[in-house]
């Protein structure tokens, strides 16, 4: 096992690969930029190693930095996370070049699943459906004209080089495409630095279900299952499950038997996830690859009792995987939650700032992934993600009992979260009888401020009046009352009946 | 001292006075009922209030404006002003008509402005004599006098509309 690791990467997928490394007795090196130079990840490690100023493209994204950290803390390896340079073939190529250990797969997985385009492609030549659209990627206005009629409205159009939901447009009416088109090639030029763009057909509709795959450098490759991650804001995710809230055996075992195929066709080593989307027949489409860790990866690790960075650290290290196809099976029921620093009042635009008060649930079954403590700053300058919250249960019905009592032990102060909307989507009837697709947040009353009971705010008014007299109670000038002055105005005391500074008033 | 109470829960702003904070409670006046709040216990972090059902562990937090309180899962953030810095709704809680209002009964000493003086923020307005002590009211911004409403040796009551102050330029 290495020595020395260092995590390309911040906040809460950094302490959790941190506490990884700390099981098997590894040491850790944290990198920061200048915004994080105290943040939990930081305080975590072992080590830490300053790359740069707060703006991602100087620190977390540099791949020169990276290599440079990792040279001087003298690091055998480098964990990259999830985002940032996690899919970079750039930090795979430095790594190979400096003979560090990339933890995660090959230049060419990389590039194989890394332009959705080939991606598909691969996958169709591997016999793998894929949801129905271009192969080639759209050359021209006309090209997008021609393909979007013969692949059928209603089309997506989609970034070849994006992922995470961006750089998509959904297009429902044909006057509409090359309009679209224009600004989705736009886009994704200055977003991924490559505007090339591929269409496929909107499903409507459909759900998200994943199956993480796993792979050894032995020739070794499992899957752990399913995850479903159909409940999402504008293609983020928000709460994920595993095993699928409604999902026949039949159909797991032939998702989980494809994903095995598309891993094995290009080779793959680490930890991944194939995502498909699945329509009310349960007919499945590929619909991409992502060749790293995932933020929802707690659900499965739960389910199946695999700690999957440990498993990415021994494949890295070169180990064969302990355990084959049929020695893994679901156990129970997870749900995850991701809590967001965001303002539902402000449409959930980031809501960074500091964490006044962060009080996380505990407890049996309840597991909280996050990479900030209380009085931590939660930044402007990354993902506005707070924590995931993670439960377990004994069924699904047991998982969402547990969430919801989570969720109302959670104390977050200082900064507006999107929390009452993760109360009302396990409270949603589509949710909680497991019928939901990706549709769902979009049926859910647009969430307004917090409804008080006329009692109750009163109650919190005259607490906020007590705590403002308990602390400005002294400064009142007027009169000579222990409550401070009648009088609606800051006044000066002229009492008739006393005589302040030894003058006499007329 | 009054104060004004605007949360971010969109309903109307509410009028506090606290008239007593004693061990284990208080009690404060919000609009037209008296509110008492039965406090078990109180740190720098957290308030403990007996309710009819139940406790409320109330988790607070100083903001520049006021205060965040977090009632069990519930979290407001609270606006509170005192009543003299509130300013014809620019800005501000309270808002509206920039009326300054008498808030005990009293008799006016002096008036020492008229209708359209301009005044800034901390000139007096007027003096009036109320439960044996003089005072001046002093404007809470800058502004026009739109209208006197009382004059020298009037009696006035709580509630009653001193004078009215208005936006510079706004005619």
């Amino acid at each position: 096992m290495f020595g020395k690791v260092l995590i390309a990467n911040r906040g809460e997928i950094a302490c959790r690969v941190i506490r990884a490394l700390r099981e098997l007795d590894v040491r850790s090196v944290a990198v920061y930029s200048d915004a994080d130079s105290i943040a939990k990840h930081v305080r975590m490690a072992d080590e830490a190693i300053r790359i740069g100023e707060a703006a991602s493209s100087d620190s977390y994204l540099r791949v020169d930095r990276i290599i440079d950290a990792a040279r001087t803390s003298q690091a055998e390896a480098i964990h990259p996370g999830y985002g940032f340079l996690s899919e970079s073939e750039a930090l795979r190529i430095a790594c190979d070049e400096a003979g560090i250990v990339f933890i995660g797969p090959s230049v060419e997985a990389l590039r194989a699943m890394g332009s959705k385009i080939q991606a598909r492609e691969a996958m169709t030549a591997a016999g793998v459906p894929v949801v129905p659209g271009t192969v080639e990627p759209i050359s021209s206005v006309e090209d997008v004209v021609q393909a979007a009629k013969s692949v059928g409205y209603p089309v997506l159009l989609k970034a070849s080089a994006g992922g995470g939901g961006k750089g998509m447009r959904l297009v429902l009416d044909p006057d509409d495409v090359v309009g679209a088109y224009e600004a989705c090639t736009r886009e994704a030029e200055s977003a991924f630095g490559d505007g090339a763009v591929y269409i496929e057909r909107a499903i409507q509709n459909p759900r998200h279900i994943e199956i993480q795959v796993l792979a050894d450098g032995h020739g070794n490759v499992v899957h752990l299952f399913e995850r479903e991650c159909s409940v999402q804001r504008r293609h983020q995710k928000v709460v994920e499950e595993a095993p699928a809230a409604n999902l026949s055996a039949k159909t797991r075992d032939a998702m989980g038997q494809v994903a095995v195929t598309a891993a094995k066709a290009i080779g793959y080593e680490g930890a991944g996830t194939v995502e498909f989307l699945v329509d009310d027949q349960e007919n499945f489409y590929f619909l991409e690859m992502n060749t790293r860790l995932q933020v929802e990866h707690p659900v499965t690790e739960l389910v199946t009792g695999v700690d999957l960075v440990r498993a990415q650290l021994r494949v890295a290290d070169g180990q064969e995987l302990p355990f084959g196809q049929d020695d893994l099976s679901i156990r129970g029921h997870a749900i995850e939650v991701r809590l967001y620093a965001e303002d539902p009042s402000q449409g959930f635009l980031p809501s960074p700032g500091m964490l006044l008060r962060y009080r996380p649930p505990a407890g049996p079954g309840i597991r909280v992934d996050d990479g900030v403590s209380e009085g931590d700053e939660v930044s402007a300058h990354y993902d506005p993600m707070v924590a995931k919250i993670i439960v377990f249960g004994d069924d699904r019905q047991h998982a969402i009992e547990r969430m919801r009592a989570a969720l109302l032990e959670l104390r977050v102060g200082g900064i507006r979260t999107n929390v009452d909307l993760l109360r009302t989507i396990l409270d949603a009837p589509a949710f909680v009888s497991g019928t939901y697709t990706t549709g769902l947040i979009g049926t859910l009353d647009t969430l307004g401020p917090p409804s008080l009971a006329e009692g109750d705010r009163r109650r919190l008014a005259a607490i906020a009046a007590l705590l403002h007299q308990r602390k400005h109670g002294q400064r009142v000038a007027a009169g000579g009352r222990s409550n401070g002055s009648p009088w609606l105005v800051e006044g000066r005391e002229r009492a008739l009946h006393r005589d302040p500074g030894g003058k006499r008033w007329a | 001292m009054g104060v004004i109470v605007r949360m971010n829960d969109g309903g109307e702003d509410m009028v506090c006075d606290v008239l007593r904070d004693g061990p284990g409670e208080a009690l404060v006046r919000v609009d037209d009922e008296i509110v008492t709040l039965t406090l078990r216990e109180a740190n720098d972090q957290v308030l403990i209030v007996e309710g009819d059902d139940g406790q409320h562990v109330i988790h607070w937090m100083t903001k520049r404006d006021g205060y965040e309180l977090l009632d069990g899962a519930v979290g407001v953030v609270a606006e509170v002003q005192d009543e003299r810095d509130t300013w014809l709704g620019v800005g501000g809680v309270g808002g509206g008509a920039g009326t300054i209002k008498s808030q005990m009964p009293g008799k006016v000493v002096s008036i020492k402005v008229e209708v359209g003086q301009s005044v800034q923020k901390g000139d007096t307005l007027l003096s009036i004599e109320a439960m044996k002590m003089e005072n001046e009211v002093v404007s809470p911004g800058d502004g026009v006098v739109r209208s006197v409403n009382v004059e020298a040796g009037s009696s006035v009551e709580a509630g009653e509309a001193l004078l009215v102050l208005g936006e510079v330029g706004d005619e």
